[in-house]
């Protein structure tokens, strides 16, 4: 996604800048001076359609769609090398964190990323168990061609034991699914 | 109490600082009523002329003896209040203040809840203001002379306007020789001035001017006393050489036992550790005093005893004298100005740019002395493993602006970088790339200056660097430094790949700093630069009366307004010293005689040295003219036999329960 | 010395030989592991994306439990480290939310006690000190070329260790007699989840990692992350067939190597469960 021309106002959203900086990682996103550390550290920067600072930026300025629909969030691999470096203490990789919490639940995250579906899958699976068999949950959230393209890769960790479909759950798991729906509602 | 009080109360609106949140006309009401009160009254500027005088028309109308103003900090107008008292025939000392604006106005929210508190501040000034008597100022005579501290380019600018005006200066330098930073420079921006062109006919004014007393390898290590009457203590380091004899040939340095540059015993100070040096040497061939000196931790006959000694040899003057011990100088002065400058962060702090670990990252003050005519090179850039560099990237904001080393801007770097930037490719023809994260051109002639530059074809690219690697990904980027950045303007990420890197560090306090401010009895700010009085309208003077800030020990400064301050630091302290006596404030302690037991405690708590004790009475004595009102002594005494004038016991006991009793609804 | 083992879920499935070597390590330095009874996921890296608060909870049970135990918790994998970090510090400076996750808690009988975090690197540095290892290990070790491969999560953003240029692993190697290679990269990122899903902008990041490790001339790496062991090991033939480049090297988790070095064998480490064999130096210079 590349912004060129015209920014217009009716695009802007203030209540979107406000539910950033109430989050527990958005506080500081205003104290930012556009320095692009982050994006100098970040070892995939070159692969986002919008650099993390120029991210911050357009939060910051309540350009909500263009924030939420890119793909920057989701291609953050939350090395936190931003985050030790920032000179003005922001959690670069908690901001992230909480773009993905907004678009998922606006429903705006890009279709043909995978971390949004392993997302679901995860929590699903927790939600359920209390424990997660990770390759499972992977494979569900890569497809049919996705899981076809790593068989060889699974036969050969089968092979060594390290690698088991077996479902894992904790001894009660009706404790923590109360638990989450009382913090989490869901 | 010494009279019938009469007291006037004055609420100050302060504009709206004060009176949109307090209800003023409220406080002056609830003040009309207190006992003792005989006017109470708002006004809109208190500190104004028609504030003044107000309280002037009233003292002489209702014959008042006791004034309450109710405004802002006394240390803003303390002075001003008593003045006007003073002109009306009263003594102004019966005046006091009680600062409802940084205390009340400017904390509290609820306009109720401020409106109470003003009215207990105002309740408790009331009643102290009745406990006050008449006090007389001290006039004390001020000595004439000046220490100035540090003799970089500001107190070189400092001593010689001093001087000039027919003061002696004392000018004290830790360093063997004047000059300071400055002396590393080749050019200075934005004229592009050859800095030692500037510099040393300054240095060497100061070398012959009749009234400087230049101590150079020397540090101040005591100071008593008070403004106009101050006494130090400065230590001379044995160079091992008669200044009075040596005429810094260099015969003495050519014939030292070292001839294997290489193997030379110390990093070299002035450059820096770009070369070695002897244990004989001189700093610099500009260098003032031009006189040498010997480093007892490096030369072989002061460490083993035992030496050819071919540097005694070689003296045509016999300068040489191995026997010079360190010298203690007693001074006295009327003032002090401290320009102790700055020193750039260790960037070993900040191991992601390389610095120490690969040979060709530089730092700014380095890259300095490699351009100078002086420096081991001759001015020529060549890089440490011997290349010429035909690449280079240089690195504005190295632990500036960042939270996590230097919170503020070190101001002098991005014209430095330019300056740096057009010099290294005058040298070496290479393109250079600047990587910044705003291009601060505030000074005259500096956005020209960036013009030019950047006319000249530098790159300049807005972002800040996170790291320099050798990790190479293309053979293009084999053996050499890698730059990641963020290309901010062009929204995209890139790697440069460079010869050489300079990095512009940080400026914080020089070495010592903190120490020295506690020798001096100055503040020092979050970030342990000397505190200013105020940052606008006192930019000179320290909090310490006598006391005044020149360059960069105040903060970060280019050297037009490290001179400018200077200058400034010189006009104030000749004020000072011209005027030829201070009034000091007589808020000092006293020993009531019959009470004191002759403990001795308050003694060794009295932080200045001002209580003596008088073993035949066997009681303590107050100096008063060392006594600064610190009020150590009177709170430590146990049988309250020490009181100190403007806080006695009965005048802040009165002022508390003022307070209570405003705070109950009384 | 007692700790509250906190394995994590893809210890279990993925990592049952790296399980093995902390296991069998900690036998050997006299170190109590107590598995936490009935444990809980974490969380990883993707319950945060749908919610903060499920994200703190799911931790902060699992150290209610630890604290029935000891006061320190192990930790072995790095993402379970953060975690667990995290929901310590965020209960700690946030007081909403500590309570309405302790309050959570409470109603299921569990009390909330902050107990101390610790990595198997932690457990070594700070119980059995370099110096006794390095007795202990004989410089087994000796003629090695170790890349200490530190990854994201054990020294950023919290860790005792400086955040880019961490030390720890280096210094206990180096006890050991091996040769540490410098390597700039050792605290780049291998792309955690996006590697493991198979995307290839993952997988050039772990290209850039091994391939500059070859370079290098290292004998082996060694990892404190599962998911770095992972991903820096298993996809070293498709990395092959998509950069052309052969960038084959064994990758091994810190407890395996130290255990070699102290003497133990390669089963009880699960090293023979390596994809990418790894010999010991005296038998690679005996063949």
């Amino acid at each position: 996604m590349s912004i060129v021309g015209f920014l217009s106002e009716k695009q802007r959203d203030r209540r979107f800048t406000e539910q950033l900086l109430s989050s527990p990682e958005g506080s500081k996103i205003l104290e930012c001076i556009q320095c692009g550390t982050c994006s100098s550290t970040c070892p995939l920067s070159h692969y986002m359609d919008l650099t993390p600072r120029r991210l911050i930026y357009l939060a910051r300025e309540g350009f909500k769609d263009l924030v939420l629909r890119s793909r920057t969030p989701w291609i953050c691999a939350s090395c936190f090398n931003c985050v030790v470096l920032c000179p003005a203490g922001i959690d670069i990789s908690g901001v992230m964190h909480a773009l993905r919490r907004l678009a998922l639940a606006e429903g705006t995250y890009p279709r043909d990323e995978v971390i949004p579906a392993l997302s679901k899958s995860f929590y699903d699976e927790v939600f359920r168990h209390g424990k997660v068999n990770e390759a499972k949950v992977a494979l569900a959230a890569k497809g049919l061609r996705g899981t076809l393209s790593m068989m060889g890769l699974g036969l050969k960790l089968w092979r060594k034991g390290r690698m088991s479909l077996s479902a894992e759950k904790t001894r009660s798991p009706s404790e923590i699914r109360e638990m989450l729906r009382e913090v989490a509602g869901s | 109490m010494v009279d019938e009080p009469r007291i006037g109360v004055y609420v100050c609106h302060c504009g709206r600082n004060i009176a949109g949140v307090v209800n003023v006309a409220e406080v002056a009401e609830y003040a009309s009523k207190l006992p003792g009160v005989v006017v109470a009254r708002d006004y809109m500027f208190m500190c104004s002329q028609g504030g003044q005088q107000l309280i002037q028309d009233d003292i002489r109308k209702y014959r008042l003896n006791r004034i309450v103003v109710a405004s802002c900090s006394p240390n803003l107008h303390e002075k001003t209040f008593r003045r006007a008292a003073k002109g009306a025939g009263l003594n102004p000392y019966n005046v006091h203040m009680a600062n409802i604006r940084e205390q009340v106005a400017w904390v509290t929210e609820d306009p109720e809840e401020a409106t109470e508190k003003a009215k207990a501040l105002v309740r408790g000034a009331v009643e102290r203001v009745k406990h006050h008597e008449p006090l007389e100022e001290k006039k004390v005579p001020v000595k004439d002379k000046v220490l100035i501290v540090g003799a970089g380019i500001a107190g070189i600018s400092a001593a010689l306007v001093c001087a000039n005006a027919g003061k002696t200066v004392y000018l004290v330098e830790k360093e063997p020789s004047i000059g300071g930073m400055m002396a590393r420079f080749d050019k200075t921006f934005p004229t592009l001035d050859c800095a030692s062109c500037i510099l040393t006919p300054k240095m060497n004014e100061v070398a012959s001017h009749p009234n400087i007393k230049l101590l150079t390898y020397s540090e101040v290590v005591d100071v008593e006393g008070y403004v106009g009457n101050f006494k130090v203590k400065i230590r001379k380091k044995p160079r091992y050489i008669k200044e009075d004899l040596c005429i810094g040939c260099g015969d003495c340095v050519e014939a030292c036992v070292f001839k294997n540059p290489r193997f030379y015993p110390k990093p070299d100070e002035w450059s820096l550790g770009l070369k070695r040096r002897k244990p004989i040497y001189i700093p610099f061939p500009q260098a003032v005093p031009r006189v040498a000196v010997i480093d007892p931790e490096a030369c072989v006959y002061l460490k083993y005893g035992k030496c050819a000694q071919t540097c005694v040899k070689a003296c045509s003057r016999n300068a040489i004298d191995f026997t010079q011990k360190e010298e203690i100088i007693d001074v006295e002065v009327g003032a002090i100005i401290l320009a102790t400058g700055y020193k750039t962060l260790d960037l070993r702090k900040l191991p992601q740019y390389g610095y120490g670990k690969y040979p060709n990252v530089y730092s700014a003050p380095e890259v300095e002395v490699l351009l100078n005519a002086s420096g081991p090179t001759g001015g020529e850039v060549v890089l440490r493993d011997g290349r010429k560099p035909e690449s280079i990237a240089i690195i504005h904001c190295v632990g500036s602006r960042d939270e996590k080393y230097k919170k503020y801007c070190s101001r002098i770097c991005c014209m430095a970088a330019l300056k740096l930037a057009h010099l290294l490719h005058e040298r070496t023809g290479a393109e250079i790339y600047e990587f910044y994260i705003d291009m601060r051109a505030f000074g005259k002639g500096y956005e020209e200056f960036y013009r030019r530059v950047a006319g000249e074809g530098v790159h300049l690219i807005r972002g800040k660097v996170s790291e320099i690697t050798d990790a190479a990904l293309t053979p293009e980027e084999e053996g050499k430094l890698i730059v990641r950045v963020e290309d901010t303007l062009a929204g995209a990420i890139r790697r440069i790949p460079v010869d050489m890197v300079v990095l512009m560090p940080a400026l914080e306090p020089a070495v010592g700093s903190r120490e020295l401010a506690k020798l001096f009895g100055v503040s020092v700010d979050e970030n342990s630069w000397f505190m200013e009085r105020h940052p606008k309208l006192a930019p000179v003077a320290s909090l310490t009366d006598g006391v005044f800030l020149a360059g960069c020990a105040q903060g970060p400064k280019d050297i037009p307004d490290s001179v400018m301050q200077a200058e400034g630091a010189a006009g104030q302290a000749l004020a000072l010293i011209d005027k030829g006596y201070v009034e000091l404030e007589p808020n000092i302690a006293y020993v009531d005689e019959e009470k004191c037991s002759g403990c001795r405690i308050c003694v060794g708590l009295c932080p200045f040295g001002a209580i003596e004790f008088d073993e035949e009475r066997g009681k303590a004595r107050i100096v008063e003219a060392l006594c600064k009102g610190c009020g150590t002594c009177a709170a430590s005494c146990p049988s309250a036999a020490i009181q100190q004038n403007l806080f006695k016991d009965q005048q802040v006991m009165a002022e508390i329960k003022g307070v209570l009793a405003a705070m109950r609804g009384g | 010395m007692k700790y509250a083992y906190y394995p994590g879920c893809t210890m279990k499935t993925s990592y049952p030989h790296v399980e093995k070597s902390i296991l069998a390590l900690a036998k050997h330095l006299g170190v109590n592991l107590q598995e936490i009874e009935d444990w809980n996921c974490c969380g990883a890296a993707e319950v945060v994306n749908i919610s903060m608060e499920a994200s703190l909870i799911l931790p902060a049970r699992v150290l209610s439990l630890a604290s029935r135990i000891s006061d320190k918790v192990l930790v072995p994998c790095t993402e379970c480290l953060y975690n667990l970090k995290r929901t310590l510090i965020t209960l700690e400076e946030r007081p909403s939310l500590r309570e309405k996750i302790v309050g959570a808690l409470e109603k299921k009988g569990l009390k909330w006690k902050p107990v101390k975090i610790y990595h198997p690197i932690d457990m070594v540095i700070k119980d059995i000190g370099v110096e006794k290892i390095k007795e202990m290990g004989k410089e087994r070790l000796k003629g090695l070329r170790v890349v200490p491969y530190y990854g994201c999560l054990l020294t950023r953003p919290w860790g005792d260790d400086h955040p880019l240029y961490p030390t720890s692993m280096d210094e206990i190697f180096e006890a050991l007699g091996a040769e540490i290679v410098d390597y700039p990269l050792k605290t780049k990122c291998c792309g955690a989840a996006l590697t493991a899903s198979g995307d290839e902008r993952g997988l050039s990041l772990t290209y850039h990692l091994l391939r500059e490790a070859k370079r290098r001339k290292a004998d082996v790496i060694v990892v404190p992350c599962t998911l770095c062991q992972f991903n820096l090991e298993v996809f070293q033939n498709r990395i092959k067939e998509r950069w052309g480049e052969d960038v084959s090297i064994p990758v091994l988790y810190f407890t395996q190597l130290l255990g070699l070095a102290l003497g133990l064998g390669e089963e009880e480490l699960g090293v023979d469960k390596l994809l990418v064999p790894f010999k010991m130096p005296e038998r690679r210079g005996g063949k």
